[in-house]
């Protein structure tokens, strides 16, 4: 794999120039607009009488850690499972986020964590994983998929595989050359820790050519500067990459959109019905000496019921 | 759009700075900002025109800047903004924004109290404002440096946007006030020692050295309420081979030998002379009280110090002397003062002067620390050998109000006053592990429950809390009314750093 490599300068400058483009362009207010709005959660395909009755008490309900977007899932499970009042169950969980949350319980055998809801472990972490010799079990509980994300003000409507694998290799470089206006590309990537870098890496990049990620220059603490990989600023001539609950769900600023993909629009319905191609399952994680009988495992299970089902569901995720 | 707004007005800024100086400061709320939703005819007591800064749950960097209830500018994770205290000032006297320009570099930006842009450069700087001074120290350092920092310093007067001359070897630049500087000049900061660094007390004016001092540093000194107006001077003495410190007064260009401690508004204790320690009132040398050790807490009647052998004691007006419980169990809150004799008493002092004694109980098996004193409330936790807290006590003068063992919570907080006395964050573990906060007063009834990430920061008025709530973070009073809030989940980078959101 060939790094194609785009400097902080160079990158930089073409996000100045996008963002004169989008001036001189003119742009909308702040503000939502009908569309900015959380698509709805498809109605619940199972009966009423899935509903479950919590099982745990709050005090034998197990330590969770996973990815930031299943943080509603987790307080979802920890309503319907324990019987905790959503909105502090909102309140109490934190996760470590993806790499971290597999690492805790694989590597590190953190014992406060009995649980795992997470996205796809990067593939640094399943060798560490295997190195520590830590047997997992894990199943797949819920669906999700890779999403492009643009300004609003971007005409460019859908890419195909093969024009984002352009893009990100560095090979199409301007939107003119993908239907949008002539401004440079900025290509933004994740951090190599994150969930939807994992994704990206294995639905679309695989062993394929990857420019190297635009960097900043980002405070570190006690205030020292370090150069890390740069966020999506949804600048005009921006396109970055999230999981689709994420966007959809949880992020609440406006003015971005969703990118169609080989002209399916991301939907839980597409996603659902595997329509839309960058499709992904996220995970529960037990260990696999979990005991019959033990909260994690009847948590685990309880999944797979149609009530942890229905827990899924309610919390506005496509279940596996 | 916001993000592009965010980007469009940095842009704007840059273009104002570089024609006219005039200020600009970012804005335009995110949708998912919601300032004050009280009714109708309702004062938002958030809004006393204080600038705030709700720092970023997912990075170093990052954070949503607030005057009152109002969105100022919400920074992207490579940004950083840091609220500037002037000298002597309890409200922010402006703040400064870290940010990449369009080349990648790094660029400082400072702005005054009422938004206005006042200088910006390139690179990373550490500002400080004290009046119509700007100091600018290289780097981006959140903490004074020390001997060790980078040469470079800058002075600006920004009434007239005039730079003082300072010596190339600059390090270290502390605006004081009363026209004057304290710097710190190095000659050698690579060797991280006291070979080589000055301390130089500048009339900014003349350009008179009002003090220099060999092999010392200068840095900012805390007083009990915050930055003070002196500087404080670390020095060394070879000879004896300690560290000590003198203690600079602007206003009465008086040079403290030997600072200790502040120990009360205004009050001072330093060392004079070996062996004797002098409690004075800022400006004066002449003392109110000499002590045989170190004085941490004086007023009029009332005094802790410390013995030739460095126990504590407490000395009242009536000349007896009392030991404390541990070295730190005591509490000062405005007229309040709570002290926690070594015989398990617990005195009350109250603004008028009373003094009530409470049995506590507790004994030299206990590790207790006094965790303050609110509105006559004095709040107590009695830790295990392990250092774990076990329970919190809170009295007044009338006796114990509430034990919190038995109740699960971990420990209390003080959080704010209520209208019926002081409240408290009492925080317990929920379900998997998790932490929450409830709010209670001061016999453990809980106002607010469920909450987390609860504080008391930024001197919010009374009344008035920073917490999280399910998802969404920001400012509630007590009836859980929030008074700006915004969504936890703000950032696409969400993933992107080593950190607990």
């Amino acid at each position: 794999m060939r790094n194609t490599k785009l400097s902080r300068r160079s990158f930089l400058a073409a996000l100045g120039l996008g963002t004169a483009a989008l001036w001189l362009g003119g742009c909308g207010p702040a503000g939502s607009t009908p569309d900015d709005a959380p698509s709805q959660a498809p109605a619940s395909s199972l009966p009423e009488e899935a509903e479950a009755e919590p099982f745990l008490t709050p005090e034998e309900f197990p330590g969770m850690d996973g990815s930031t977007a299943c943080i509603p899932l987790i307080a979802q499970m920890m309503a319907d499972a324990a019987g905790v009042p959503l909105e502090e169950a909102q309140s109490s969980v934190t996760v470590s986020t993806t790499a971290y949350a597999w690492e805790n319980m694989g590597v590190y055998g953190s014992s406060d964590i009995g649980l795992l809801v997470v996205y796809e472990a990067p593939d640094y972490v399943k060798e560490e994983i295997a190195a520590a010799g830590v047997e997992l079990e894990q199943k797949a509980v819920g669906r999700d998929a890779l999403v492009f994300i643009v300004n609003e003000e971007n005409p460019v409507q859908s890419l195909t595989l093969g024009q984002l694998r352009d893009i990100y290799a560095g090979r199409v470089t301007n939107w003119s050359e993908v239907g949008g206006a002539d401004v440079p590309i900025v290509a933004f990537q994740r951090g190599e820790d994150s969930g939807s870098q994992t994704l990206f890496q294995k639905l679309l990049i695989g062993d394929g050519e990857l420019m190297e990620a635009p960097t900043e220059l980002a405070p570190a603490s006690m205030g020292g500067l370090v150069d890390s990989v740069a966020a999506y600023n949804n600048s005009a001539n921006a396109i970055g990459f999230s999981v689709y609950y994420y966007i959809d769900q949880m992020y609440s600023q406006p003015g971005l959109r969703l990118l169609a993909v080989e002209g399916v629009e991301p939907s839980n319905d597409t996603i659902a019905a595997q329509e839309y191609p960058l499709c992904n399952d996220f995970y529960a994680v037990i260990r696999a000496n979990a005991a019959p009988d033990s909260p994690e495992r009847r948590l685990y299970d309880w999944l797979s019921t149609d009530a942890g089902r229905a827990c899924i569901e309610k919390a506005g995720y496509v279940p596996a | 759009m916001q993000k592009n707004h965010k980007v469009l007005a940095v842009l704007a800024c840059l273009a104002l700075a570089a024609g006219t100086m005039a200020g600009c400061a970012p804005s335009a709320p995110p949708a998912d900002s919601a300032p004050a939703r009280t009714e109708e005819g309702t004062a938002n007591p958030l809004n006393d025109g204080r600038l705030r800064y709700l720092y970023d749950l997912n990075s170093s960097g990052g954070g949503t800047l607030l005057r009152g209830s109002e969105l100022l500018y919400r920074a992207s994770p490579s940004e950083s903004i840091t609220l500037l205290y002037a000298p002597g000032q309890a409200e922010p006297a402006g703040w400064q924004l870290g940010r990449n320009d369009a080349n990648g570099q790094r660029v400082t930006e400072v702005y005054d109290e009422a938004g206005q842009l006042i200088w910006s450069g390139s690179g990373a700087w550490r500002a400080a404002l004290a009046g119509e001074t700007l100091a600018l120290e290289p780097g981006s350092a959140a903490v004074d440096v020390g001997p060790s920092g980078v040469t470079g310093c800058r002075l600006i007067d920004t009434a007239s946007g005039t730079e003082y001359a300072l010596p190339a070897e600059t390090s270290g630049c502390i605006p004081t006030g009363a026209g004057q500087a304290v710097l710190t000049l190095n000659t050698d900061p690579a060797a991280g020692g006291l070979e080589g660094s000055s301390v130089v007390v500048l009339d900014l004016a003349s350009g008179a050295e009002l003090y220099r001092i060999d092999r010392a540093y200068a840095y900012r000194a805390y007083g009990l309420d915050g930055p003070s107006r002196c500087a404080g001077i670390q020095r060394y003495d070879p000879a004896t081979e300690t560290w000590y410190t003198d203690l600079y007064d602007p206003d009465t260009r008086t040079m403290y030998s030997r600072f200790e401690t502040f120990c009360g508004e205004n009050l001072i204790c330093y060392q004079p002379e070996p062996g004797r320690y002098d409690v004075c009132a800022l400006g004066e040398t002449e003392p109110l009280a000499s002590y045989d050790g170190p004085c941490s807490y004086w007023r009029e009647g009332l005094a802790l110090a410390r013995d030739a052998e460095g126990g504590a004691h407490l000395y009242r007006a009536d000349g007896t002397e009392q030991p404390l419980f541990d070295f730190l169990t005591y509490s000062v809150d405005g007229g309040y003062a709570a002290f926690l004799l070594q015989d398990g008493s617990l005195l009350l002092y109250g603004p008028d002067g009373s003094e009530t004694a409470i049995e506590t109980g507790l004994t030299s098996q206990d590790r207790v620390s006094v965790m303050g004193a609110q509105g006559g409330r004095v709040l107590l936790s009695v830790s295990d050998a392990d250092y774990t807290v076990t329970r919190s006590l809170i009295y007044d003068a009338s006796g114990l109000l509430y034990d919190s063992d038995g109740s699960g919570y971990d420990r209390l907080m003080y959080l704010t006053m209520g209208p019926e006395g002081p409240l408290y964050n009492a925080t317990r573990q929920g379900a998997g592990g998790g932490w929450l906060s409830d709010v209670v007063d001061s016999r453990g009834n809980a106002l607010l429950t469920g909450l987390a990430d609860v504080s008391w920061g930024d001197d919010l008025p009374d009344g008035v809390i920073a917490a999280r709530r399910g998802f969404e973070r920001g400012y509630m009073d007590l009836e859980g009314n929030w008074l700006y809030s915004e969504s936890v989940f703000t950032s696409l980078a969400d993933e992107d750093g080593s950190y607990d959101w």
